[in-house]
């Protein structure tokens, strides 16, 4: 799935041969864009396990995610 | 005597497609069973966390059709089914070539079809639908004006969450669902939770077409939106608008590719009139190398000044509410946001609007990137996904369903690096998110 680019080689060869044409993969904005998505998730780790350090300190009165008992108050 | 040459069967190794096939159909099979555990958990309507609505009152039509079969599980329990639905999604979206198309279809379709029946689930905002749609159809004032709180004796206001804002959708929206304003609360409920599924629905089948227009799988495409936990558990079973966003924007998307670009340009403002973040595909749509754009203009600037008339004469008091609301918004700051978890990794307890306006100049210059991209000859539907991933990260009101938007474009196009960073940021937001014991 990932994109890759390719690049045209030409090696000349000597005592007047025709030269060698390669077609190859050119991986390097790939190889730079996987990089970069390595990079955001680990700081998408840091930042959640910050998150969850702080809601821990929190506590369950404190700004943090915690449940409730559901109302005893019924509508119809 | 002459001996009688004896030769074993021999045993064929599977091949790998086939074993492929059956990871990829075991896996859905077990995403499928999560999922329906899930619903039925929402369904037990004994947790103020999955069903947020029953916090100040109970209502049986609020609990659903699928009480009675509903299964009291602990909290982490749910989590851990979410957790496990997210891993076998993955393993079907990495096997889903080798599955047939309308497997997948019918996995997606029972999903929908439990988290339709499922509560209100993670979220209220369901409940401000049908307040925006009794305020202006049952009560004849303006939602861009009016809050909740104006008319707290409404059989609603109880199950409301933001009681003091107006509404932030768009004109579109607000004018659409001014006739649900005139049934019950109980009714007008089950038509949001009606309209998100079929909205969903269609949304996946889109995106498959697409996928397909395209050259790729759509299996893999209906596969990677169609069974994603955020779509499902967050956003079908919460009932957003955010789909039927979606929907439209796909359209136009569709449209896009079939040519039809003064219809695309009227679907695209038809999603950014029900919600403003549709706007942010259009210049990339606009922009793509390809013919007819003038065409495509003129459908967007013929939509657009019908949407801005209708909005006019309907709301004059403040046709363009949403835009300040829209400000106020940024001021929030949720707990789950990236920007507040980056502020906590450095040591700050908070993060202030200097700090956020640093963000959003990050932000412009990403989205400026991805449109010079895309004048260039690049790919406009991957751009305009990673620059709605984004303002997703970028934003400090962060909410699960939001990355719906990037989803479905990263699904579409099929590309594996868009679809993790948009998985990622929802994983981080349910731990983010997940309750103290």
């Amino acid at each position: 799935m990932s994109t890759e680019f390719y690049s045209c080689r030409v090696r000349r060869s000597g005592g007047g041969h025709p030269p060698r044409v390669t077609i190859e993969p050119v991986r390097t904005v790939a190889r730079a864009a996987d990089l970069l998505l390595v990079a955001f998730l680990v700081c998408l780790a840091l930042t959640t396990a910050a998150q969850l350090r702080h809601n821990e300190a929190a506590g369950s009165r404190g700004h943090a995610p915690h449940d409730r008992p559901v109302s005893h108050r019924i509508v119809r | 005597m002459t001996g009688a040459a004896v030769s074993l069967p021999t045993r064929r190794r599977p091949s790998t497609a086939a074993l492929v096939r059956t990871t990829g159909f075991v896996a859905m099979a077990v995403a499928v069973a999560a999922g329906v555990l899930i619903a039925l958990a929402g369904a037990a309507a004994d947790h103020v966390f999955l069903v947020p609505a029953l916090k100040r009152a109970f209502a049986g039509y609020v609990a659903g059709p699928l009480a009675p079969y509903g299964i009291v599980t602990p909290l982490h329990v749910v989590f851990a089914e979410v957790a496990v639905m997210t891993v076998a999604y993955a393993v079907v979206v990495a096997c889903a070539s080798r599955i047939p198309l309308w497997w997948i279809g019918a996995a997606v379709l029972v999903l929908h079809v439990a988290f339709l029946l499922a509560p209100p689930m993670l979220s209220t905002d369901v409940f401000n639908y049908i307040d925006v749609a009794r305020l202006g159809g049952l009560y004849h004032v303006d939602p861009y004006v009016v809050h909740p709180a104006a008319r707290r004796h409404d059989a609603v206001y109880v199950f409301v969450h933001w009681r003091h804002t107006v509404t932030d959708y768009g004109p579109l929206f607000t004018l659409a669902v001014r006739p649900l304003g005139r049934v019950s609360v109980a009714e007008a409920l089950w038509v949001f939770k009606a309209l998100a599924a079929l909205a969903g629905l269609g949304c996946t089948a889109l995106i498959g077409w697409i996928a397909h227009r395209r050259g790729g799988s759509a299996a893999r495409a209906v596969a990677a939106f169609g069974l994603n936990p955020v779509l499902l558990v967050w956003t079908v079973a919460g009932a957003h608008n955010d789909l039927l966003m979606l929907l439209a924007l796909l359209a136009g998307v569709a449209l896009v590719l079939s040519d039809r670009l003064a219809a695309a340009g009227a679907a695209l403002v038809a999603a950014t009139a029900i919600k403003l973040s549709a706007g942010l595909v259009i210049p990339f749509l606009v922009l793509r190398r390809a013919p007819g754009r003038l065409r495509l203009l003129a459908g967007l600037v013929v939509a657009a000044a019908l949407v801005v008339a209708i909005s006019v004469v309907a709301f004059p008091d403040h046709a363009l509410g949403m835009f300040a609301k829209l400000q106020r918004q940024e001021a929030l700051v949720d707990i789950g946001s990236v920007p507040l978890g980056l502020a906590y990794a450095a040591g700050f307890a908070r993060i202030v609007p200097r700090e956020l306006q640093v963000l959003h100049v990050l932000l412009a210059a990403w989205i400026a990137g991805w449109l010079v991209y895309v004048a260039r000859g690049g790919d406009a539907l991957a751009a305009a996904g990673w620059a709605l991933l984004g303002v997703i990260v970028t934003s400090s009101w962060l909410l699960p369903w939001y990355l719906v938007w990037p989803l479905a474009l990263a699904a579409a196009t099929d590309r594996r690096r868009l679809l993790v960073a948009t998985c990622a940021v929802g994983a981080s937001y349910a731990i983010g998110h997940a309750p103290l014991a």
